[in-house]
């Protein structure tokens, strides 16, 4: 009988060692496109991209990909949005011979499967037309595979209609940077490699959390304190405030080993380095209001310099942010996004009103400061029926998500459904 | 709220088995000093050259027992994971750093002793504490909570009446951290109480 509480001394001990959970990344094939699209041409000519992109049947390998996928193709990058288990393919395209080949590595955000994609569009079913950059690409077919493992399932996309990349200037944006440290995308929330994925995971914008330094240098950082699941590093512990920018670039790596990038570092990367067309800075350190503005100024007039279309944005989520912004020497010299009552926003002058979708879509005042000159952007939707239902009413202007990819799909699929 | 369930019921359990060695409740106080090797996850920082560190650790139990094996108590104490220091090789203003990770540990603990041998198992909050020193002066000293379990196995050999002594072998897990420290050295057990 003595070694009955040894046992369950034991097994006690397990099960409380046990209830951890993990926050390993989710690994994507990595391809070497300048390897496996050698002797290709690339398929940039002309209407080539518009051809490829679209809206497409998913004939054969709807387990996987669900009913419709949506495709967007800019000459270069390639990127498949599907809604069932909000998948995302990023990848290449290019022309061999009469015909044309897509590859990429996908990932399904809620179950974490992902693998390799590759598709052929065949000569005889539109593939020809495509690699000459001939017609629109109705009635084109991809066939091809997804793996995942050592598993191939067969896959058939039939296009059904083009898409407009960007609806009436439609943003679709991600939430810090593009994506959480939970959906365990490898990259960590607000880190410049995140910012680099969201285009892929079909976003348009990001939205960034912004905090302070102790020594007053604005940094992309989501919470006021450090903790295991955001930064891991032994000796950042606290608040964040508590830390100047140097301590930071010795000891603090986010979750996935990235630095804490400065909100410059972060402008400028995005504006070098992404085809994102909108940024939203929400600001949640008072104490550095001025140096935010100065640098965002500076980034929009840096964008300019390199013939950058892209908007950046004060974004005034509190009375106290609001306050700051009133009583800063630089007010009124960069576009707000305000998340204040309409009237605030109309009176500040803010180029966009973004209000929380739980308070409904509000068709009349949206319309209201539509009519206005004011934008606006709801956040933060994230499940599939409330973003169908916010699509289907069509009074926004941009949609702030945690899965940019399911919007995506949702968005471009409801251009060819109306 | 999982945890406090599982201990209650293992608790509730061992207290049937009912010890046939003792019979008498004690109230006892455990001190031990160790010598503790450190190891984290990954190196604490870009410039660390290790994830092993060396370092110290005082522990304090107060543990009941009653006339069975298990005891139930509460420890604390203070230990340091990690020390160390960054020189001229940073490519930032200062010259120098030190930075530390210390801890006090608040936990619920069990105990079981035969023959002894004591092993126990502890759960509960560290009280973590970093502390910076930029150019010999003091930069930060910030706080946070994190939960963590302890382990050790001592062996007590008596010496008087109450006091008894002997070697403890002890270690901290802070899952979440990637922190594991193994410490070894020595323990005083005084019985506070008999009844």
């Amino acid at each position: 009988m003595r070694i009955i509480p040894i046992i369950s001394f034991v097994v006690c001990a397990l099960i409380v060692a046990s209830c951890v959970s993990e926050l390993s990344p989710v690994d994507m094939p990595v391809i070497d496109y300048s390897a496996e699209l050698a002797g290709t041409e690339p398929l940039t000519n002309g209407t080539q991209p518009s051809i490829l992109a679209g809206v497409y049947l998913v004939d054969v390998g709807r387990g996987r990909l669900g009913d419709t996928v949506a495709i967007r193709f800019d000459g270069r990058r390639f990127g498949l949005y599907a809604g069932r288990n909000v998948t995302f393919v990023g990848g290449a395209a290019a022309a061999r011979g009469d015909s044309a080949v897509i590859i990429g590595a996908w990932r399904a955000i809620t179950n974490q499967d992902a693998g390799r994609l590759d598709l052929v569009a065949r000569a005889s079913e539109g593939g020809r037309e495509l690699a000459q950059g001939k017609g629109n690409g109705k009635g084109l077919i991809l066939r091809g595979s997804v793996r995942i493992g050592s598993r191939t399932e067969p896959v058939v996309l039939r296009k059904l209609g083009a898409i407009k990349a960007r609806l009436r200037g439609f943003q679709i944006i991600a939430h810090r940077g593009g994506g959480r440290n939970s959906e365990r995308l490898g990259r960590s929330e607000n880190s410049i490699p995140m910012m680099m994925l969201a285009s892929a995971l079909g976003a348009t914008g990001i939205e960034i959390d912004i905090h302070s330094t102790k020594d007053g240098v604005p940094i992309v950082f989501h919470d006021a304190t450090f903790t295991a699941r955001t930064v891991p590093s032994p000796y950042m512990i606290g608040n964040v405030d508590n830390y100047t920018l140097s301590q930071l670039r010795i000891a603090a790596r986010l979750v996935n080993g990235e630095q804490i990038p400065t909100l410059r570092e972060a402008l400028t990367a995005v504006i070098d380095s992404t085809d994102l067309s909108l940024i939203w800075l929400d600001n949640k350190a008072v104490g550095v209001v001025d140096s935010i503005l100065r640098i965002q100024r500076e980034m929009i007039d840096y964008g300019a310099r390199k013939g950058r279309k892209i908007r950046i944005l004060f974004g005034i989520p509190t009375d106290d942010i609001l306050r700051a912004y009133e009583r800063s020497p630089l007010k009124g010299t960069v576009p707000l996004l305000c998340e204040l009552a309409p009237e605030t926003a109309l009176r500040i002058k803010a180029e966009v009103w973004a209000p929380r979708f739980t308070l409904g879509t509000q068709a009349a005042v949206v319309r209201d400061l539509q009519r206005q000159g004011c934008d606006v952007y709801v956040w933060t939707l994230d499940d599939v029926a409330f973003i169908r239902r916010y699509l289907a009413e069509d009074t926004f202007d941009g949609i702030l998500t945690n899965y940019p990819t399911l919007l995506a799909w949702g968005f471009y699929i409801r251009q060819i459904e109306s | 709220m999982k945890r406090l369930v599982i201990i209650a019921l293992f608790v509730s359990a061992c207290s049937l088995q009912a010890a046939v060695r003792d019979s008498i409740y004690r109230v006892e106080l455990v001190g031990s000093m160790l010598v503790q090797a450190t190891s984290y996850d990954v190196a604490p920082t870009s410039l660390s050259a290790t994830d092993r560190f060396t370092g110290s650790s005082l522990v304090g139990r107060a543990v009941w027992r009653p006339n069975h094996y298990l005891g139930v108590g509460v420890q604390t104490g203070y230990t340091t994971f990690s020390a160390e220091e960054f020189g001229e090789q940073l490519v930032v203003q200062q010259a120098n750093a030190y930075a530390s990770l210390r801890a006090i540990p608040l936990q619920l603990v069990l105990s079981m002793r035969a023959f002894g041998v004591e092993v126990g198992t502890g759960i509960g909050v560290y009280l973590l504490e970093s502390i910076w020193r930029v150019n010999g002066q003091q930069r930060v000293n910030s706080t946070a909570a994190e939960l963590g379990v302890s382990s050790w196995i001592g062996y007590d050999v008596e010496i008087l009446d109450r006091l008894c002594i002997g070697p403890e072998v002890n270690l901290h897990v802070l899952n979440g951290r990637g922190i594991m420290a193994l410490g070894a050295g020595l323990r005083v057990r005084y019985d506070l109480l008999r009844y």
